[in-house]
C-alpha cells in the first residue's frame, strides 16, 4: 500500500533536523565503534565527519589499542618478576634454614 | 473580510518517460521520485514500468496504479497486432485516462530500449498525438559519468529531436557512479562536451548521489526508500544489521536526498520550465 504522501513528507522534515544532532554525535560513535571492532563504521556514518577528523579518530582508535596491548604485557611481566622474586626468596629462606 | 491566500497549486506535466541507453543509471528511482512527487502536489499517478519479469514487485508501491509489460514481450512483438506498439499498449490506454482523470503517468523504460523507444515514437507520432489530446509530456534522457553512458545518450537525444521534435525533452545527468567532474582534454571531458552541445538549452536535472551507499544498502536489505524512510529506527537496524544510531544516519541520508531531488524536480516538471525543452 502506498505511503500517505504528507506522512512521508513528515517524516523526511523529521529526519532532515534529527541529522543536526547525528552529526554531533557521530565522532563519540566513531570512536567507540573503532574501539569495539577495530574498523570503521559505514561510509554513510563517516561521510558526516571530515575527513581529517574520521582519520584523527581512527589513530586515537589505534593509540588506544598500543596502549591497552602494552598495559597487559607490563602486567604480564611485573607479574612473572614478582614471582621470580618470590620464588629466589623461597629458595633463599630454604637455604637459610 | 479578507480572503485568505490560497497557495497555488503546483501544475506539472501530465506524462513524464524516463529512458537511458546504459542501464544501472538509476532510472527506476528517479521513475519512483516522480511518483511521490505527482501524490506530494495531490495528484493520481500511475506508473508504467517496461522491465524484465525477473525485477517485477521491485519498487511497487510509489504509484496509485502500477502497470507492468514485461520487456520479453517485445522478442514477440511481431507476433502480435500493432507490433511493438500492441506490445505498448496498455501505456498509451494509461495516456489516454489523463485527460478524463486528471491524472499523470510516468513511464520507465528499460535499458537497451532506445532503438525501440524511437521506433514507437515514430510509429505513433507521439508528439502530435499528446498535443491533440491537450497532454503535456516531457522526455527524460539519463546519463550518468561514464563516457560510453554519455556518448548514448547524446545520439539518444538526437534521435529524439528528429523522431519528436515537439516532445519536450531533458537531460537527467545520475550521480551514481561518480561527480561529472574530471580533468580537461579527457575522454570524459570530451564526451561530456559533446552531450552538452547536443542537449542544447534543454533542462537539466542533477539527481546527486545518495552518499555512503545508503541507498545500496537498504536495496540489498529489500527496501525501497520510502519503506527505508519511514520505518522505525529500531526495525532498520535489525533489518540492516547494524547498530540503531547508523540506521539513524542512513535514513538521515536518505532523507536529504529526497529533498534535494524533490526540489530539482519539482522546478524541472514545472509546466512553464517543461516547454523549455521543445524544438520549434
Amino acid at each position: 500500500m502506498p505511503v500517505s504522501p504528507s506522512r512521508l513528507q513528515e517524516r523526511v522534515a523529521y529526519l532532515v533536523r534529527r541529522r543536526r544532532w547525528i552529526e554531533r554525535e557521530a565522532a563519540t560513535f566513531v570512536l567507540d565503534f573503532y574501539r569495539r571492532h577495530r574498523r570503521l563504521p559505514p561510509a554513510y556514518v563517516t561521510l558526516l565527519l571530515p575527513s581529517g577528523t574520521v582519520r584523527s579518530l581512527r589513530l586515537r582508535g589505534e593509540f588506544g589499542h598500543l596502549l591497552r596491548n602494552f598495559n597487559r604485557f607490563s602486567r604480564i611481566m611485573m607479574t612473572r618478576a614478582i614471582d621470580r622474586c618470590r620464588g629466589r626468596q623461597d629458595v633463599g629462606s630454604q637455604d637459610a634454614s | 473580510m479578507k480572503t485568505p491566500k490560497t497557495q497555488p497549486k503546483t501544475d506539472l506535466v501530465d506524462l513524464v518517460e524516463i529512458g537511458s541507453d546504459g542501464t544501472a543509471i538509476g532510472k527506476s528511482t528517479l521513475a519512483n521520485r516522480i511518483s511521490h512527487l505527482y501524490r506530494e502536489v495531490g495528484r493520481s499517478v500511475t506508473c508504467v514500468r517496461i522491465e524484465s519479469s525477473r525485477r517485477r514487485g521491485q519498487d511497487a508501491g510509489a504509484a496509485d496504479t502500477d502497470i507492468f509489460i514485461p520487456l520479453e514481450d517485445f522478442t514477440t512483438a511481431a507476433t502480435r497486432t500493432g507490433g511493438l506498439v500492441g506490445v505498448l499498449s496498455p501505456m498509451y490506454e494509461a495516456a489516454m485516462r489523463i485527460p478524463r482523470t486528471g491524472g499523470a503517468v510516468i513511464v520507465d523504460w528499460p535499458g537497451g530500449t532506445a532503438g525501440h523507444r524511437l521506433e514507437v515514437l515514430a510509429a505513433t507520432n507521439f508528439d502530435a498525438t499528446l498535443a491533440s489530446m491537450g497532454i503535456r509530456g516531457m522526455s527524460i534522457v539519463m546519463t550518468s559519468c561514464s563516457a560510453e553512458h554519455m556518448a548514448q545518450a547524446e545520439r539518444y537525444l538526437k534521435g529524439l529531436e528528429k523522431v519528436a521534435p515537439n516532445l519536450p525533452r531533458a537531460l537527467g545527468l545520475s550521480g551514481r557512479n561518480g561527480p561529472f567532474d574530471w580533468p580537461v582534454q579527457s575522454e570524459q571531458a570530451e564526451a561530456f562536451a559533446r552531450l552538452k552541445t547536443a542537449a542544447g538549452d534543454i533542462p537539466q536535472l542533477r539527481i546527486p548521489l545518495v552518499a555512503g551507499r545508503a541507498l545500496q544498502v537498504c536495496s540489498d536489505a529489500g527496501l525501497d526508500i520510502a519503506s527505508a524512510l519511514m520505518l522505525p529506527f529500531d526495525k532498520l537496524a535489525a533489518r540492516l544489521g547494524v547498530h540503531v544510531f547508523a540506521a539513524s544516519a542512513c535514513a538521515s541520508e536518505l532523507a536529504v536526498w529526497w529533498q534535494r531531488t524533490g526540489a530539482e524536480l519539482r522546478k524541472m516538471l514545472e509546466v512553464k520550465r517543461a516547454d523549455a525543452g521543445v524544438t520549434v
